[in-house]
Parts: C-alpha cells; sequence; structure tokens
C-alpha cells in the first residue's frame, strides 16, 4: 500500500512537473526557441511569489495571478528588446544570449536575496490531507495537479478555438507565411514568449509552495523542464504531461529507494527513455 | 596576397617554434607562485578552446563540458592512486578515457538537436556528479587527493605541470590550426555548415560530428587532468560544477566563436576581469553573464569577428564562413 502511495504522490508531482516543462515546449513549439534562462524565470517569479504574498487577499494561493501577469510581460519584453534581435537560421546566438541572461539572472537573485532556502507559505493547506480508498493524500499535491490539467486544457483548447492561438499555430507553421498575410510574426512570436513565461511563472510558484527554492534551484528546474520536454517527444502536448509524470514517479520512488539521491534516478530514467525511444514517449506510442 | 596565403602555413610553424622555445624557458625566469596562475591560465584557455573546437568547428553545442573536466581529473587522481603510478606519466589516460566517455554516449546524444542536445550533456554530467558524490570509494562529497605528487619534490611537480599546461595551451593554439587546414577539419567545416550538403559530397556526417565531439571532449578531459594535478585535489562539487561552463562560454563568446584567436582574447579579458573583480563575488559572473549578452546583440562573431571586419586582419585564419574563403583554403592545402 506504501508503494502504491509513492506512485500516487508521484503522479501528482509528475502534473507539477509537466507544468514546469510547459513552458519550454510551448516556446520552442511555437518559435523553436529554447530559453535557456526559463528555469532561472521560474526561481524569479517565486521571489516575486514571496514579495507580494503580504499584500495577497483572500487566500495565499491567489498570489498565482499578479505574478502570472508581471511574467507575461516580462516574457514580451524580453522577446522584443532581445530575443528578436536574435532571431535567423542559426540558432547558437539565441541559446547564448538566454545562457548569458541565465547568469545574470541566478547572480542577481544570490546577490539581492542571498543563498537561503525559502518557501511560499500557504498557511493550513500545506499540513491539509485527506484519505482516499485507503490512501493518504494532501489536498495540496491534488490541488497543484487539478491546476496543472486545468492549465494544459485551456492552452489546448484556446490554440484550437481562439483567433490568436490560429495565429500562433500559423506561426509556429511558417511564420514567413504568416509575415505575407500581414501579421508581423515578431509580435506573435512576444505574445508567445509572454505566455511561456506566465505558465513558467505559475509552475515556479506552485514548486516553491509544494517545496523550497533557493536562487541557485533554476539549474535544476532548467533541467525538469528539458526532461519532461523530451521525453514527451519535442512539442507533443499531452506527451509532455505524460512525460513529467514518469519523471515524478521515478523520483519519488527512487527516494524512497535511496533517500540522498535527489534528482538523480529522474536523470537516468531520462537517459534510459532516451536511449530505448529517441523520439520520447510520444513517438514510441505512435509507431 | 596569394604568395602571403601560400606560405602561411610555414609563418605558423615558425611561431609555433617560437612559442615553444618560450614555454620551454619560462621556469627559469618566473617565480613558481607566477607559474601557478599561468597554468590555470592554460589550462582554462585549453578548456574554452575545447568548447570552442566542439561549437564552432563541429557545430555541437555543449552546456555539459564540465562532464569531461571532471572525469579527466578523476581518472587521472583514480589511476594513480590506485597504482601507484607517477600521474605525470599516465596523463594521456585521462584523454583516453574522457573519450572513450563522449563516444559511448554520443550514439544516444546526437539523436537530439541543438539546444536539446547540449542540455542532454549537462544531465549527464549532474549524473555523474551524483554518483561520485555518493561512492565512498571515489571520495564522496570531499573529494580525492593526489597521493603521488607528495613525496615528490616541489619545484618538479610544478615545473612538470607547467610543461604539461603549456603544451596544452600550444595544442589549442597551434594543433587547431592544423586540424582546420587538414582534410578532417574541412570535413568538419562542411558539416557544420550545411550537412545535406556535406553528406552530398561523400562525407559521414554523423562520423564526423562522432569524432569531432570525440576529440574535443577528450581534449577537455587531458586539461581537466592537467589543472587538478596542479590544485592536488580533486571534488565532485567543483570539477562538476556548471560554472566551468560559464566560463568557457564567457570566454569564447567574448572573443568570438570559431576562430582560434578570439578564446585568447577572451581569457586575457577574463583573467583581468577576475583580478579587478575577484572581490565582488556574485557581481563579477553578473558581469560575465552581462557581457556575453551584449556581444550577442551587438557582434554575435565577438571581439575578434570586429577586429578581422575592421582591421582585416585575420592571423590564423582558420575559419571557414563563407564559400569563397572555403574554397580558396582548399586550394591552399592542396597545392
Amino acid at each position: 500500500m506504501i508503494w502504491v502511495e509513492t506512485i500516487v504522490n508521484g503522479l501528482l508531482l509528475g502534473g507539477l512537473y509537466a507544468l514546469v516543462g510547459l513552458g519550454l515546449g510551448f516556446a520552442f513549439g511555437v518559435m523553436r526557441i529554447v530559453n535557456v534562462a526559463q528555469g532561472d524565470f521560474i526561481v524569479a517569479a517565486a521571489f516575486l511569489g514571496v514579495f507580494l504574498l503580504p499584500w495577497t487577499p483572500v487566500h495565499p494561493l491567489l498570489v498565482i495571478i499578479p505574478v502570472a501577469i508581471a511574467a507575461f510581460g516580462i516574457g514580451m519584453l524580453l522577446q522584443w528588446l532581445l530575443i528578436n534581435r536574435v532571431l535567423g537560421h542559426d540558432q547558437i546566438p539565441q541559446i547564448l544570449l538566454t545562457f548569458g541572461l541565465a547568469i545574470v539572472l541566478r547572480n542577481g537573485m544570490v546577490e539581492l536575496f542571498g543563498a537561503n532556502t525559502r518557501s511560499i507559505n500557504v498557511g493550513d493547506l500545506r499540513f491539509m490531507g485527506f484519505d482516499f480508498l485507503g490512501l493518504k493524500l494532501g489536498v495540496l499535491p491534488v490541488l497543484i495537479l487539478a491546476i496543472a490539467v486545468f492549465l494544459f486544457a485551456t492552452l489546448h483548447l484556446w490554440l484550437r478555438k481562439s483567433d490568436m492561438g490560429r495565429l500562433i499555430r500559423a506561426t509556429a507553421d511558417d511564420h514567413r507565411i504568416v509575415q505575407l498575410c500581414g501579421v508581423n510574426f515578431r509580435s506573435i512570436y512576444a505574445v508567445a514568449m509572454g505566455l511561456a513565461m506566465a505558465l513558467s511563472a505559475v509552475a515556479g510558484i506552485l514548486l516553491a509552495m509544494r517545496g523550497s527554492f533557493t536562487p541557485y534551484s533554476g539549474a535544476d528546474r532548467l533541467l525538469i523542464a528539458f526532461e519532461v520536454v523530451v521525453i514527451g517527444g519535442l512539442g507533443s502536448f499531452w506527451g509532455m504531461f505524460l512525460g513529467g509524470m514518469v519523471l515524478g514517479v521515478a523520483q519519488l520512488v527512487a527516494l524512497k529507494l535511496d533517500p540522498a539521491s535527489g534528482l538523480m534516478y529522474g536523470h537516468i530514467v531520462f537517459i534510459l527513455i532516451l536511449i530505448m525511444s529517441p523520439s520520447g514517449l510520444a513517438g514510441a506510442f505512435r509507431r | 596576397m596569394t604568395r602571403l596565403l601560400l606560405k602561411r602555413p610555414t609563418l605558423v610553424a615558425a611561431a609555433a617554434v617560437v612559442a615553444a622555445a618560450l614555454v620551454i624557458a619560462t621556469p627559469w625566469f618566473v617565480a613558481e607562485g607566477d607559474m601557478r596562475l599561468m597554468i590555470e591560465i592554460f589550462a582554462v584557455f585549453a578548456f574554452a578552446q575545447g568548447w570552442n573546437f566542439l561549437a564552432g568547428y563541429v557545430g555541437i553545442m555543449s552546456f555539459g563540458q564540465q562532464l569531461f573536466i571532471g572525469l579527466g581529473a578523476y581518472c587521472l587522481f583514480l589511476a594513480s592512486n590506485w597504482t601507484g603510478l607517477n600521474p605525470f606519466l599516465i596523463l594521456p589516460l585521462a584523454f583516453v578515457f574522457s573519450a572513450g566517455f563522449a563516444a559511448m554516449i554520443s550514439p544516444f546524444i546526437f539523436r537530439l538537436r541543438d539546444a536539446y542536445l547540449a542540455i542532454s550533456i549537462w544531465v549527464i554530467a549532474e549524473i555523474v556528479r551524483s554518483f561520485i558524490s555518493q561512492r565512498d570509494w571515489l571520495g564522496s562529497v570531499s573529494g580525492l587527493p593526489l597521493v603521488a605528487t607528495r613525496e615528490m619534490a616541489r619545484s618538479v611537480v610544478a615545473t612538470s605541470t607547467f610543461y604539461y599546461a603549456g603544451a596544452l595551451a600550444l595544442i589549442s593554439v597551434f594543433g587547431l590550426y592544423y586540424l582546420s587546414i587538414s582534410r578532417l577539419g574541412l570535413a568538419l567545416a562542411a558539416v557544420r555548415d550545411n550537412e545535406e550538403t556535406a553528406s552530398a559530397i561523400g562525407i559521414n556526417v554523423w562520423w564526423t560530428r562522432f569524432f569531432g565531439f570525440v576529440l574535443g571532449s577528450g581534449f577537455t578531459g587531458l586539461a581537466g587532468a592537467v589543472y587538478y594535478m596542479s590544485v592536488f585535489h580533486v571534488e565532485p562539487g567543483g570539477a562538476f560544477d556548471p560554472n566551468w561552463m560559464v566560463i568557457m562560454l564567457f570566454i569564447v563568446i567574448i572573443g568570438g566563436v570559431g576562430t582560434i584567436e578570439g578564446p585568447i582574447i577572451g581569457t586575457a579579458i577574463y583573467f583581468l576581469f577576475r583580478a579587478w573583480f575577484a572581490g565582488t563575488g556574485n557581481l563579477y559572473l553578473m558581469m560575465l553573464g552581462a557581457a556575453a549578452v551584449l556581444v550577442m546583440l551587438i557582434s554575435p562573431s565577438g571581439i575578434w569577428g570586429i577586429v578581422k571586419s575592421k582591421l582585416g586582419i585575420d592571423l590564423l585564419g582558420a575559419r571557414r564562413a563563407s564559400g569563397l574563403e572555403a574554397s580558396s583554403k582548399k586550394t591552399r592545402t592542396a597545392s
């Protein structure tokens, strides 16, 4: 029974991991851009959450909303002011630019806030639990999974149904043709990057509510996001969800067996999947 | 102009001889403390040049080259401590081990491209780091000392390490030059610039990339072994530190990716920066990052790229960016 509980908890954590990967995967799917600074932006969002917490009315969980809006704006600015200037066939300038940004951000946060471990306090919610078919589950992890599923579904529907979603999908297919139709693809890119950052920010806040973070957590967050996207098969939407689940379960089961292992077994599972199925899990099922 | 071009490999050979003579003479004129700094400069330059080779010549971007720094160092330390052999004699083992490891992982990571390939190497570095941190026979978190050098005379150790580091620096400049005008160098450039065309003219794209990656990573491992030999102690947190990557990237980007001269300038700027701002801690890392962002916005080809286009100087002209330049180089190597 303890193992069933571990696996269920892994699935709950996996939903959050999937959300961590969603921003990176979405940006890659639309723009073929890999924002290496995403992990550090996730941590920055958590810091913003910590500071906005005292001013958040009703419930601490609502701090997600202002942080997501701020992240959307920052993402648009980032794309307009920096990444749009180095777009081109060669991906190296974009990747190196965001890598530089990541270094600035990480060390800036250490300088400003110190290297202490923090978390976002959600009050009693963190300790509340309930019994479900004999399993003891936390309310917060279940709530977080619900938020992750909701965001995946909403983004999916929004991309299918709305005008902006249609434009984004068209841009992902071929940004030059979108340009020919009189839409500046660079502004679409800015919107997409804003969205990617807002999604990452939500993931960052939720991670900080479930666990803890330091200014150095960005690297781990980036690796998780990246593994989720690759396991999911680069751009497959629900594949990413599956990827998160696989990582979450792998990590919690491994922590049960070897409490000092940290993220190591998650990394190993990722490499194993890469060896067995290079196009990710989604690719394995498609075949 | 043509005559000058024809003569260039000879001139470079002459420069190599002079540089080698300078390195050989240095221990007679330089104090031991300064020599230690020079070892560090040479080793870091070799790290940077190893990454530059991968990114600018092979076309593989990696965010995990600290993996090979650590592997090379651990291989040397363990082999020397277990067998009691002189570390200076078994140094080539670090190259063989790192290159072998690179060969082992490439079939899997080559399935990914660009940033995903870059980060997958980083993931492997993280796995190896946590693996070593948890194994007592590998020294766990606190690391390993290099036992064999304790009994040797200090000046002998310093001079020998200095010669190895000097050799690394010389290979990073002249070895890279001769490699880039060789058949393999041309094949690498062709694969980097356009894989379809390269395979159409009969180059085996996969094996060329594989060979480049293995060679570059083996060299980084060798440099890692030399670096840690000069500090006598290796621990997983330092050897597999992603900050190595930050330093390599900074040096190469500032100087100019895909040039031999660029990282020389980059290394000089890095060590000056470090000397001036060492006390400011994170501020100095922030400046490295900001400088990288600025260079990408202003001139992605780095400082040497600006010098080359403004002044028309091309000392070790090994970069074949345009087709015209490439064809002139090809006739030169053929003649």
